[in-house]
């Protein structure tokens, strides 16, 4: 009994757990160059998946389940990568070079507009998701995975090991790596600093879409809101990770998603927004480089 | 006769007059719901600007600490049937000593992530209050709490709370500068404007910033108390994170560290929903607020970061001079042709 209970918070967490790091990407390459928290990340999250969400829906009435969601999820990833690069064009850019927390501040401005404004335009109840594996369920020693929690975790895990060769082992992801390590003298060595801070809006952008519709499907809800806290764990993922690792923030990720579940099976499920940031404001004050950070350089 | 006349007058004095003299014109209760709305929305945006503006430590978790105070003071009334104002006073010490215990983690950090650690903070406050049903029946929410008596009399309808709320606002205002201008605000001032230079001097920045950060909690308390017994009703929703981004949108409107910007700051925004009446309808009102919100919030940090008011501390005066000719053009207009001439 105990051990299948802790078994089953084990796998629901590991895939949660996953699917948040890809949010918590977003936060950390973007606070790696642009040494900011991009506020607004969770509203992209949520647009993303409005635009999956509905592209999905239309596609439906022609094409088979599979198809449609495939090419659903390639349009919003599109349209969202788009979007995540127009806000930072429009909001973070014009303020860049002022005071990081104006950036901030104007994040926090752009993560209103966009909720809202979604929420104006979709009204604010949650709309029930088809569903992907449809009573697909595996017994594994007194636990339930279902389907979607393998297909979240090896998504998530495939996505996460193509961003690793990609900062790594290509000329785009060094461009990024150096702009990340001291903008001014990337700049200096001819790098198009603009095209690179695009480039990690993209990829932030694009890879918050994806967990978006994964984490839509498996609580099966599309809600103006989900990007609010969403959001706010993918930062949480990040920071307990170390900010600026991929590494670090998929590590992140499975704690948290491993703490949420546990916490959330132990004490009540109404605490686990609170056990979240719980665990926020414990990792800021006694290892604010991140748990899993190697050097203590403060960032801060 | 000019001579004993005022050649001019503080901005702040007139307001008050004018605040004063708007229900003798005005006094519809829809319209003093309003005003009274927005007098707490002034408080709250002063005490968030004394954190942010004076001590430069972002914090976006205000709404905490008005739920903290409103549910004190809520339960005290309620179960305990202690009067409004010793409520008012233990719920702003209630939420002085969560400043205190936030404050102290979490001040070692800067800036956004500051930002980040106080916004989760206002989520586990938001959170417990849902979950803690025993205590706060939940979601459900407190009503019934009593309102304000003073000798004998019970504080009824929408004008006592206006006049209730002016001095609440006149209070923190005045409260406010006077430590502004004291030892403590000087420290403050320096602190944010240059910490290491501060630490120089023989600041303890830390101390003065947790300190700050308390006494601005502790506004908000008091915010949340009044709040509790003009409503007669506190939830958990009545104050949580899109209210403590509002406080930080109408700062920002009105002048991060401005003694003033508070009052345009909050009163534009807060009327905001009102002037967006006409253009929509229905529950549509309160997401287009927010989305409105975020563009205001947005434009102005790229054409206007300063804010309405800019930074400044100085009080602001109005002459009165143009009055006085226009009233003398209106008596005699000869003496001012004379007196132009020389």
């Amino acid at each position: 009994m105990k051990i299948d209970f802790l078994l089953q918070q084990l796998i629901s967490g590991l895939a949660i757990g996953l699917a948040y790091a890809l949010i918590a990407i977003g936060y950390s390459m973007v606070y790696g160059i642009l040494k900011f928290i991009n506020f607004g990340h969770g509203a992209v999250y949520m647009f993303g998946t409005y635009v999956a969400y509905f592209t999905w829906i239309t596609l439906m009435k022609r094409l088979p389940l599979w198809p449609s969601f495939i090419i659903a999820m390639l349009v919003a990833i599109v349209i969202a990568a788009i979007f995540g690069v127009l806000m930072e064009r429009v909001a973070y850019r014009p303020t860049r070079g002022k005071s990081r927390l104006m950036t901030f501040m104007s994040s926090v401005g752009m993560a209103l507009l966009v909720t809202y404004g979604m929420e104006f335009l979709v009204g604010p109840m949650p709309r029930p998701t088809p569903a992907l594996f449809p009573g697909v369920r595996y017994n594994v020693a007194g636990a339930v995975v279902t389907g979607m929690q393998i297909f979240m975790f090896f998504t998530a895990l495939i996505l996460l090991v193509l961003l690793q060769l990609f900062v790594t082992k290509t000329w785009a992801g060094k461009r990024i790596r150096a702009c990340s390590e001291d903008m001014g003298a990337a700049y200096l060595m001819g790098i198009n600093v603009n095209q690179s801070v695009s480039i990690t809006f993209a990829i932030g952008s694009a890879l918050a879409v994806t967990a978006g519709v994964l984490i839509g499907i498996y609580y099966s809800a599309v809600y103006p809101t989900m990007g609010w806290f969403a959001g706010l764990r993918g930062f949480i993922c990040a920071v307990t990770g170390g900010i600026g690792s991929i590494p670090g923030a998929m590590l992140g990720g499975v704690l948290l998603g491993l703490g949420e579940n546990l916490g959330a099976g132990l004490l009540s499920s109404g605490y686990r927004d609170a056990i979240a940031f719980a665990l926020l404001i414990l990792v800021m004050i006694f290892r604010p480089t991140g748990i899993f950070a190697r050097e203590q350089k403060s960032s801060l | 006769m000019s001579r004993f006349l005022p050649r001019r007058v503080n901005l702040l004095t007139l307001s008050l007059i004018v605040a004063l003299l708007i229900p003798a014109f005005y006094r519809q209760s829809f319209f003093l719901h309003i005003l009274v709305l927005l007098a707490i929305w002034v408080i709250l945006t002063d005490s968030l600007n004394f954190v942010t503006g004076f001590a430069g430590q972002l914090a976006l978790g205000h709404a905490a600490f008005v739920t903290i105070g409103g549910y004190t003071g809520a339960l005290l009334m309620l179960n305990h049937g202690w009067s409004f104002w010793t409520a008012l006073l233990i719920g702003g010490g209630t939420a002085f000593a969560s400043g205190l215990i936030l404050g102290v983690l979490a001040l070692r950090l800067r800036g956004d992530y500051l930002g980040m650690v106080t916004l989760g903070f206002g989520e586990i406050v938001r959170v417990t209050a849902i979950n803690w049903v025993s205590l706060t029946r939940g979601p459900m929410g407190l009503p019934g709490i009593p309102r304000p008596t003073i000798f004998g009399y019970t504080f009824l309808g929408e004008l006592p709370f206006y006049y209730l709320a002016i001095v609440l606002v006149v209070f923190t205002h005045v409260t406010i500068e006077r430590m502004l201008f004291s030892r403590f605000g000087r420290a403050c001032l320096a602190l944010r404007d240059d910490e290491a230079a501060a630490e120089a001097m023989g600041i303890e920045t830390y101390q003065y910033k947790v300190l700050a950060f308390c006494i601005s909690s502790g506004y908000a308390g008091l915010a949340g108390v009044f709040y509790a017994s003009w409503t007669t009703l506190f939830s958990p929703d009545s104050f949580q994170l899109t209210d403590s981004i509002m406080m930080c949108v109408m700062n920002t409107l009105g002048g991060i560290g401005s003694l003033i910007g508070a009052i345009p700051g909050a009163m534009i925004i807060g009327a905001l929903p009102e002037l967006l009446r006409p253009f929509t309808t229905g529950p549509n009102i309160a997401s287009l607020r927010l989305a409105g919100v975020g563009v205001l919030m947005v434009l102005l940090l790229i054409v206007r970061p300063q804010g309405l008011a800019g930074m400044s501390i100085k009080p602001v005066y109005i002459s009165l001079e143009p009055l006085y000719r226009l009233l003398k053009r209106g008596i005699a207009p000869k003496e001012i042709k004379t007196t132009g001439g020389e």
